[in-house]
């Protein structure tokens, strides 16, 4: 199991779109994936999920992956972060 | 090209139309190639030029009239040179009587004489109606046609997915069917797409396994319905062929394309333990709610926005 410091750094925060991008994403991996905002853990494939975690812009989360690629997957989900998903 | 005879404008519209053949019976196989109608008032004036001669030449009122009023040795003379031009037909509405030239020029030049009791313009709307119909792009495919709840879903996915057990299903829920395993489809204008059954009727339905079953006959007459128009097509995929196509918001539809007219598409994922049929039900009624401009995705994302925005405020 690995994890890693995330920060939401798009103007609208995580919002539906990116919410889409990281579940479409998760996809691509067999590993198991959360994000974490304080107490509250999310599965990464679950756009309520994701929604509920009520991220707005200088938000800082946790990513936890489990299982046989969750290096590439943890990799992949920070990536789309540091992009701010395309926006802004 | 599509193409028809005035035999069978004749014959289709013998009834409708009150219409009786005159003259001219040797020219019943004449071609109709456009689906057009006119009246023939210049070509009776003598003047012939851009004269659209694929058409069916109305005569009513006004160009009996004036054929009465012009000098008989011109009157015969326009009428042969119109009768020349490969006129399909030649129509006279309103029940009225030729000029006496003409029955025995049109029965001289192959060119059919019809009569009908219907007043000119109507006679003109309806058969540019039939003949419109009878022209309009035409496709077959394979798919299944359901109207469910009023909306006309075709559904479509590769043979064996599961088609006709979705529209089965639909049907034991108490909606109908159109067609199965082929579906005609007519464009109509401008953008309205119709389906309708193929040659064999769409009362028929294969079901791996049973065999061929008679929907009429089990469920009713409730069951189907002989045409509908096309509002949506659900194109049933396998899960692992979707990939990043498949919509997960819903905000906006995706669109396919039939005969040229963009139609909404959903593309439905298949895996075990699925109820396709509860799914497209759900799909028809969401279709209901966007087209009574409730669109329940783009709220979602309006109000995620708002809460975020709120959040954010707060920090």
């Amino acid at each position: 199991m690995i994890e890693k410091e995330l920060t939401v750094t798009n103007e609208l925060g995580l919002h539906v779109r990116p919410a889409v991008l990281i579940v479409q994403r998760s996809s691509n991996f067999k590993s198991e994936i959360w994000l974490i905002k304080g107490d509250k853990k999310v599965n990464a494939r679950s756009i309520l999920n994701l929604l509920s975690l009520q991220a707005p812009r200088g938000t800082h989360l946790k990513i936890v992956a489990e299982g046989d690629d969750e290096e590439e997957a943890v990799e992949a989900i920070c990536k789309l972060f540091e992009e701010k998903f395309g926006e802004d | 090209m599509q193409t028809t005879t005035v035999r069978n404008f004749f014959e289709d519209n013998k009834e409708i139309f009150n219409l009786r053949l005159l003259a001219g019976e040797q020219g019943l196989d004449n071609p109709i190639t456009v689906p057009e109608v006119q009246r023939a008032s210049l070509a009776l004036a003598g003047f012939f030029k851009d004269f659209a001669y694929k058409r069916i030449q109305v005569l009513g009122y006004c160009e009996i009239e004036y054929a009465k009023s012009i000098q008989p040795d011109t009157l015969q003379k326009n009428i042969t040179a119109l009768l020349k031009t490969g006129i399909p037909c030649l129509v006279i509405t309103k029940n009225l009587s030729p000029p006496e030239v003409l029955p025995p020029l049109c029965d001289s030049s192959s060119v059919p004489l019809l009569v009908t009791n219907f007043p000119t313009v109507e006679f003109i709307s309806c058969a540019t109606d039939y003949l419109a119909s009878l022209f309009a792009p035409t496709i077959e495919l394979h798919g299944s046609m359901v109207d469910v709840y009023g909306v006309g879903i075709l559904l479509r996915g590769k043979a064996g997915i599961g088609k006709s057990e979705c529209a089965l299903a639909l049907v034991k829920k108490g909606h109908r069917l159109i067609a199965d395993d082929t579906v005609r489809i007519t464009r109509h204008k401008p953008n309205t797409l119709i389906a309708t059954p193929g040659k064999l009727g769409g009362n028929f339905m294969e079901i791996r396994g049973v065999g061929i079953i008679d929907i009429e006959k089990l469920f009713g007459i409730r069951a189907i319905i002989p045409q509908k128009e096309i509002e949506l097509v659900v194109t049933l995929t396998p899960w692992k062929e979707i990939g990043e196509k498949l919509e997960r918001i819903g905000e906006k539809y995706q669109y396919t394309e039939l005969l040229g007219v963009p139609v909404p598409e959903i593309i439905l994922p298949l895996s075990p333990g699925k109820s396709i049929s509860t799914l497209t039900e759900v799909i028809a009624m969401n279709h209901m709610l966007k087209t009574h401009g409730e669109n329940s995705a783009k709220e979602f994302v309006k109000r995620v926005r708002q809460s975020l925005k709120t959040e954010s405020e707060q920090e």
